[in-house]
């Protein structure tokens, strides 16, 4: 992990879903709508729930996610989570660029050199987590890049600071997993079993008290080297659109270019074969 | 399936499918020219050279196409030298070693400039090159030099494969068969290219070279396509290609890709079955030549699509 890495806790027992870091977001980063083609295609403004964005894309780096989990008309729950870039110790994105325009800050996050990107996308398929996303308007990616320019100040991220619950806490990431280590302790001891860590593996072990998958068990999750961004959820990380075990892209790399070097070895033989044996026509 | 989490990624999806496309069909064009010029016979060398117009021109089609895509061309720059804004990378020449992106570049770089030497020998045989033809002819004829020919060829042609595994995305990413069958389908396209030139210029002798290469060739890639379904199958992954769910990927991936380009070339070229519809020998080698290489085009088509569409859903 980068020495004193900055990143931010997600404790979403505590979210509103109020969306005062989107818009923090939005205001401090000076970004705009979602393109003409988003609205024409619904992508922009969902207006099926309390989420109005849908999902992370190049102009919204910060999404709150509302899961609604009704039993009947009156019984259920929602599930509240403030989202965005991991920032992960290894990231897909940065470990696939092909020019370097992605890359790993002093504070441990990960940016963008605007500048270097040449809008290949190909970062865009390789985040496990959905975040990276084209920009029409720029022919670049864009992403949450951790208010790198406010770090850079001394100041924390905007979402964070925007939040009225604190449940977005900006800090050293080894002082928010202390943190979150505790609040863990303190949910399980009020009897919320079902807390544990998505990001980091702090030891917690609990299992799920209400919802559809109430009596199955959770632990803390450390996935790709851990994130920066981590988070307190109190379900499977499936409900909450995260996935269970996201793995780099790379791991394929060398198993593809082999099975493509044995196949290109049999085509080459074949292709050899082929002007030694021919099959010539019968009656031609 | 890893699909409720990820965005769409909004691609130019006709422009990403040609791109891959015409590459891999210069790629398979050239594979196919390297064998004709090694091990041929004087005729498979005259049908090498027809096709030697064709691999270059391609190559420079699929860099328009790239910079049309990408929108500027002084951005493709960044693939090969690093940027003074990237310090974190040692230069002068940039390399990330865990992309497969980069080394693609570099191999799709050098292939380009070796796609000059079938185009100039194509030149030489027709009598328009006005000088060096015997240097070309010692290049475009010397087995050593052509086996490495091949080899980019062939590194080319599955090179899309192999960028589309090393993702995170549905059906790409989650088996490690695209590389082998972007191969495959390249040198299929190579040889359907050459069966129609084989055809019109009536040579019979490379006309029966490129249809036991085709047999072949559709062997391997109907095994390949066999094992990416039986796969994705397994995996509970397999609904983009083989269920209703996407308007047009699945139709093309089993008419084209399968039905076209595999099957019905294999069975033609194995059979000899001939068969005339509305006054044309449907089963010709220029016509099954012809019929494959639209379905190259549905495989790369509808596999590019099957990752798209399953996100989508």
């Amino acid at each position: 992990m980068t020495a004193n890495a900055k990143g931010m806790f997600v404790d979403t027992t505590l979210c509103t879903g109020c969306k005062a870091c989107q818009v923090a977001c939005k205001q401090w980063n000076e970004l705009p709508m979602e393109d003409e083609s988003a609205v024409r295609e619904h992508r922009a403004f969902t207006a099926n729930s309390y989420d109005n964005t849908g999902h992370l894309s190049a102009t919204n780096w910060r999404h709150v996610k509302f899961i609604e989990q009704l039993e009947d008309r009156d019984n259920g729950r929602w599930l509240m989570m403030s989202d965005s870039c991991k920032h992960c110790e290894q990231a897909g994105c940065l470990e696939v660029c092909p020019t370097g325009a992605l890359y790993r800050t002093q504070f441990g996050s990960v940016d963008i050199h605007q500048d270097v990107c040449i809008g290949c996308r190909y970062c865009v398929g390789a985040c496990p987590f959905g975040v990276i996303e084209y920009n029409g308007r720029t022919g670049r990616v864009n992403k949450c890049i951790l208010c790198q320019d406010r770090l850079e100040g001394g100041s924390g991220t905007a979402c964070a600071k925007a939040c009225p619950t604190s449940s977005l806490t900006y800090g050293r990431v080894d002082d928010l997993k202390a943190m979150a280590a505790a609040r863990v302790r303190q949910l399980h001891a009020q009897g919320k079993t079902d807390a544990y860590i998505y990001g980091w593996d702090l030891g917690n072990t609990g299992a799920i008290t209400t919802g559809p998958n109430k009596g199955q068990v959770v632990k803390d999750i450390e996935v790709v080297g851990g994130l920066n961004v981590f988070y307190l959820l109190l379900d499977q990380p499936g409900v909450y659109g995260l996935p269970s075990a996201p793995q780099l892209p790379q791991r394929n790399m060398i198993p593809s270019a082999g099975v493509a070097l044995i196949s290109a070895a049999v085509l080459g033989v074949t292709g050899l074969a082929a002007f030694r044996r021919r099959r010539m026509e019968q009656n031609a | 399936m890893i699909t409720s989490y990820l965005n769409e990624p909004h691609w130019a999806n006709w422009v990403l499918s040609l791109e891959m496309y015409i590459a891999g069909l210069a790629a398979g064009i050239f594979f196919f020219i390297a064998l004709a010029n090694t091990t041929g016979r004087k005729q498979d060398r005259e049908v090498g050279a027809v096709l030697g117009f064709f691999p270059a021109p391609l190559m420079l089609l699929a860099a328009i196409l790239l910079t049309f895509d990408l929108g500027e061309p002084g951005r493709f720059l960044n693939l090969i030298f690093t940027s003074p804004s990237a310090t974190e990378r040692p230069g002068p020449l940039f390399l990330n070693p865990n992309s497969p992106m980069n080394y693609g570049t570099y191999v799709i770089l050098v292939f380009g400039l070796l796609t000059v030497i079938p185009f100039l020998d194509a030149l030489r045989h027709t009598g328009l090159l006005p000088m060096g033809g015997r240097v070309v002819e010692a290049l475009a004829h010397n087995p050593v030099g052509m086996f490495i020919c091949a080899v980019f060829a062939l590194a080319t042609g599955s090179y899309s494969g192999v960028l589309l595994n090393t993702t995170n995305q549905p059906v790409w990413s989650e088996t490690y068969l695209q590389g082998a069958l972007y191969v495959a389908f390249s040198a299929l396209g190579g040889f359907a290219a050459a069966g129609i030139a084989a055809d019109r210029m009536g040579t019979r002798e490379t006309a029966g070279a490129v249809r036991t290469g085709l047999m072949g060739i559709t062997l391997v890639a109907g095994v390949l396509v066999a094992l990416l379904v039986g796969n994705l199958v397994a995996l509970g992954s397999a609904q983009p290609l083989i269920g209703a769910l996407t308007a047009f990927v699945a139709p093309a991936f089993w008419v084209g890709a399968v039905g076209l380009a595999i099957l019905y070339p294999l069975v033609v070229t194995a059979t000899g079955a001939r068969l005339r519809l509305a006054n044309v020998n449907v089963t010709s080698l220029a016509a099954v030549g012809a019929l494959a290489l639209l379905g190259v085009f549905a495989f790369r088509w509808s596999i590019l699509h099957s990752a798209l569409a399953a996100v989508a859903h």
